[in-house]
């Protein structure tokens, strides 16, 4: 029934089926996924037999006779592609139309998307890790001027003053103050237990995660420095912002003095430091704001609701004015 | 439960293509090269399906129900297993049946109108009337 090829095929026949193979682009490429290679693989028979029948001859007939076919199948293929899509929209619209009015679509969008929108805005903040916040601050007096109550009203104004709190600054983010909070509190230990499953970790991957969890900024015009620790544990956040405090102090109290190098230089060395607030477990997390987000849940859920619902509503007012029009003309 | 029906009205006419494909896979099933060579045989070399004509009425034919691409592979000693075979369903046999006793019933009009003779191979079996 089937001619299985005994001897190898013929340039020609080769060459014609790579050929088809190529022409077969012309098809949808669904079309052409399912029954391209079947379609090549009929050719190249149709090939040998015409080959057999007639060599060049046979197979010159056959390309005429197969080329006009592809054509007109091809350009077919595509319009019932096209029609298919044209039928999926169509349906779409009927989905659309149906019970009629576009007040009824805009309800049903707008109560799905916003019950989705606010349910999954929840989801989330429930599922978010809490974050504990810790917060010291200390205060910074500069040299050469009298003391100033952190209370007053902008005693640290004066524009001299605040390279001390911008180096000041470096100096509570610097590796010497950290490291020594590191070792202070065994964090190379205890966040190895915590993170690592209790392999101890070095102290530059300390360093790095505790850098990342410290906020540290000065109070504008008060000579304050926050510092902000950040930690799933509320008693260890406290102890993380006063572990920097302790050693920011003890750092201060062993810096050169003026004009003898290092830090200290002119006008950017504290006469003192004193600890303003010590920092106390907080009772409640920082993070996720749990409030917050679920209020901005609701407004975005309201917002897109109202834009897809209305979308829609609008979509289904103009198909249903086209359908009638349609039911009129025909 | 599915009925069948064999009153050409019940179903729609078919075209040329889908009828010629449904007839040569009346006897059994077959890949698409048979189906061709069947078609030019049984038309006396006067129809020869392309590649595209074939494979277009075949997706027209499963879409529709008419046939199924059969399981069985054929053994690759004999035959190419990448082949694909295909075979009627009770649909596609019904449909097939409804078309030929539509071709049937033109037939003998043209008779009755004298348009056209008895054939005589049937008339030798005493077939149709």
């Amino acid at each position: 029934m089937t001619p299985a090829p005994t001897q190898p095929d013929s340039k020609a026949v080769a060459l014609s089926g790579r050929l088809f193979q190529r022409l077969l682009a012309a098809y949808p490429k669904a079309h052409r996924r399912e029954y391209g290679p079947a379609m090549a693989q009929l050719f190249r028979d149709q090939c040998r037999d015409a080959w057999r029948a007639g060599r060049g001859w046979g197979l010159t007939w056959l390309w005429l006779r197969v080329l006009p076919d592809l054509v007109k199948t091809s350009v077919v293929e595509h319009l019932s592609t096209l029609k298919e899509r044209i039928t999926m929209l169509e349906r779409l619209g009927m989905l659309l139309r149906p019970r009629s009015a576009p007040w009824l679509v805009f309800s049903g969008v707008f109560i799905l998307e916003f019950c989705f929108v606010v349910a999954t805005t929840t989801l989330i903040t429930f599922i978010m890790p809490e974050s504990y916040a810790g917060t010291s601050k200390i205060l910074l007096r500069p040299q050469a001027a009298p003391a100033p109550r952190y209370t007053e009203a902008k005693p640290f104004a004066s524009a001299d003053d605040s390279p001390l709190i911008q180096s000041q600054l470096e100096v509570v983010k610097s590796d010497a103050v950290l490291n020594k909070v590191i070792e202070e509190l065994d964090l190379n230990n205890a966040w190895g237990r915590k993170l690592l499953n209790g392999e101890r970790l070095s102290t530059p991957e300390t360093l790095a995660i505790l850098k990342h969890n410290l906020v540290m900024r000065p109070l504008r015009n008060t000579g304050l420095i926050e510092i902000r620790a950040f930690s799933d544990n509320p008693v260890e956040a406290s102890d993380l912002a006063n572990a920097v405090v302790r050693s920011y102090c003890a750092h201060g109290s062993r810096m050169p003095a003026a004009g003898t190098g290092g830090l200290a230089l002119p006008g950017v060395r504290p006469a003192s430091i004193q600890t303003i607030q010590t920092a106390v477990p907080g009772p409640r997390p920082v993070r996720p704001n749990k409030p917050l987000n679920i209020v901005l849940g609701i407004v975005g859920g309201l917002l897109l609701a109202s834009v897809i619902g209305g979308g829609l509503a609008g979509l289904a007012a103009c198909l249903g004015r086209k359908a009638r029009a349609a039911g009129t003309h025909g | 439960m599915a009925t069948t029906h064999t009153e050409p009205q019940e179903t729609p006419p078919l075209t040329p293509a889908v009828f010629h494909v449904l007839l040569a896979l009346a006897d059994g099933e077959r890949h698409g090269y048979a189906i061709m060579r069947e078609v030019a045989e049984s038309t006396g070399g006067r129809i020869k399906m392309g590649p595209g004509t074939l494979y277009g009425t075949i997706k027209r034919l499963l879409e529709a129900r008419m046939i199924v691409e059969s399981d069985e592979r054929p053994d690759p000693d004999l035959d190419d297993e990448r082949r694909r075979y295909y075979r009627l369903t009770a649909l596609g046999q019904q449909a097939a049946r409804a078309e030929a006793l539509r071709y049937a019933e033109m037939a003998e009009v043209a008779r009755r109108k004298r348009l056209i003779g008895k054939p005589a191979r049937a008339a030798q079996a005493g077939g149709l009337s």
